[in-house]
């Protein structure tokens, strides 16, 4: 910007460049808004509140209750020795019904570990009574208590149910099926088998109604090598 | 009794005595705490049912049936979340161990598929043909679960248990620096000014693998125990 030439006599006069206002306005806006925003988001905070993390600590149970009695070392022992009497010994077997495996061990040793098939998880309804099932394997230790070649399936209800029919009569021969459940059959309380499987490709998922399936192999070797009575873990 | 017979009953019982003493000088003594696990674990391993015992000194977790580790688990991590005012104290249900919790809610209790067929038909005799060409499938139900919409159970989530706690399974420990928490504690007032009550329950979060986690999800279930003891690990 070029400034006028003064005339010789008569005094400089400078205007001074008009100041913009908006910026400072907005800036003012701005801050002001900002204060604003804190002062409203601090009094949201102390208003509210949030998680705190700290290291793991418990107040003893005992040291809170003074009257709490506690066994004698010598009744613990009673207990450690009952706890070790219940290790299995001989031949037992354990399903981990996430990872779908089975396992065969005779005390430490691993005689066997097998993919198998486990209880999907699922519910289902009947709609004319409204009764419901759940297609859980059982966790928790079960006993063998029978065991048999060529077992044959009484079907119950639910199997007729879920596919959309109406469950036969008790005893019809429709309810009897002599080839799902595979060559050799493990029986566990509550109607809950370890068997084999037409659906071969589907061992390793959680596809069954609750039973352990397994491959044909794997199953005659179980069959063969875990006696009646021995302990199953479902875990 | 004859003074020999006696002699001998004597010199059996100093023998007994001694030998007791011996062994009980050979292991430390016993805290009550230790007392009181053992105790507990007998009481959970009278029963055939699956239960976990974490031992929160040693940050391990085992999956045990009458008193047999089946698997153990490697905590990465144990803290307590407690919800709290920005400055100031928390409040937190009591928290007193060792003692035997039970999960009331399991993350997966409320996420099972359901499944119910529209109608029923008869079931068709031998040689009896169809009216339609297959019957009615069963239908699955939205159970309204807490899993991603894939059905595939998260590898993080919560676990209700009976003492007002909540077990908190992540795969990191959670950052709660002063800059989150001050963020979380406006989103918490600002609910809280719109009239919404969150509910912040107190949580004991156990740091997981991902693969250990969605292991775990499997397994925790309503009325599973949950024996809580410094040494429960090892305490036998």
């Amino acid at each position: 910007m070029s400034l006028p030439i003064p005339e010789p006599g008569r005094p400089l006069v400078v205007v001074p460049p008009r100041r913009r206002l908006w910026p400072r306005l907005l800036l003012l806006a701005l801050l002001a808004l900002a204060l604003v925003a804190a002062a409203a988001s601090a009094g949201l905070a102390r208003y509210g509140g949030s998680y705190a993390a700290r290291p793991f600590a418990a107040a003893s149970s005992l040291a809170a209750d003074p009257d709490a009695k506690v066994i004698s070392p010598a009744a613990a022992e009673r207990i450690e020795a009952r706890l070790a009497a219940l290790r299995p010994r001989g031949v037992y077997v354990t399903v981990d019904t996430y990872r779908n495996r089975l396992r065969v061990f005779r005390g430490e040793e691993l005689l066997r570990e097998a993919v198998c098939s486990t209880g999907t998880g699922r519910v289902l309804h009947d709609p004319r009574t409204g009764r419901k099932w759940v297609f859980d394997t059982p966790l928790g230790e079960h006993p063998i208590i029978d065991k048999r070649r060529n077992p044959v399936w009484a079907k119950p209800d639910w199997a007729f149910i879920e596919e959309g029919y109406e469950p036969p009569p008790p005893g019809s021969p429709d309810r009897f099926d002599d080839v799902s459940l595979g060559g050799f059959g493990l029986y566990m309380p509550d109607g809950y088998i370890i068997h084999g499987t037409l659906f071969k490709t589907l061992l390793g998922q959680r596809v069954t109604h609750g039973c352990v399936r397994l491959g044909d192999d794997d199953l005659e070797f179980v069959y063969k090598t875990v006696p009646l009575g021995a302990r199953v873990f479902l875990y | 009794m004859s003074s020999s017979t006696r002699r001998f009953l004597w010199a059996l019982a100093f023998f007994c005595t001694s030998a007791a003493v011996g062994a009980a000088e050979g292991r430390p003594a016993r805290t009550p705490e230790e007392l009181r696990l053992v105790e507990l674990e007998g009481q959970l391993a009278r029963s055939p049912i699956v239960y976990l015992v974490l031992d929160p000194a040693a940050k391990v977790l085992d999956i045990r049936v009458r008193g047999i580790v089946i698997e153990r688990v490697e905590l990465q991590g144990l803290e307590l979340l407690t919800y709290r005012p920005l400055f100031g104290d928390a409040e937190a249900p009591p928290l007193a161990i060792p003692a035997v919790w039970t999960i009331t809610q399991g993350p997966g209790d409320t996420d099972r598929e359901v499944i119910a067929p529209v109608r029923l038909r008869p079931y068709p005799k031998d040689g009896e043909e169809e009216e339609e060409e297959s019957p009615p499938a069963p239908t699955p139900i939205p159970s309204g679960d807490e899993g991603d919409p894939e059905g595939e159970p998260r590898a993080t989530y919560r676990v209700q248990l009976d003492n007002e706690w909540q077990l908190y399974v992540v795969n990191a420990p959670p950052k709660l620096d002063l800059w989150r928490r001050y963020l979380a504690a406006v989103h918490d007032g600002w609910e809280r000014l719109r009239g919404r009550q969150p509910a912040h329950p107190a949580l004991i979060a156990l740091v997981l693998p991902e693969e250990t986690a969605l292991r775990l999800h499997h397994l925790f279930r309503a009325k599973m125990p949950l024996l809580v003891g410094d040494g429960a690990a090892t305490v036998r």
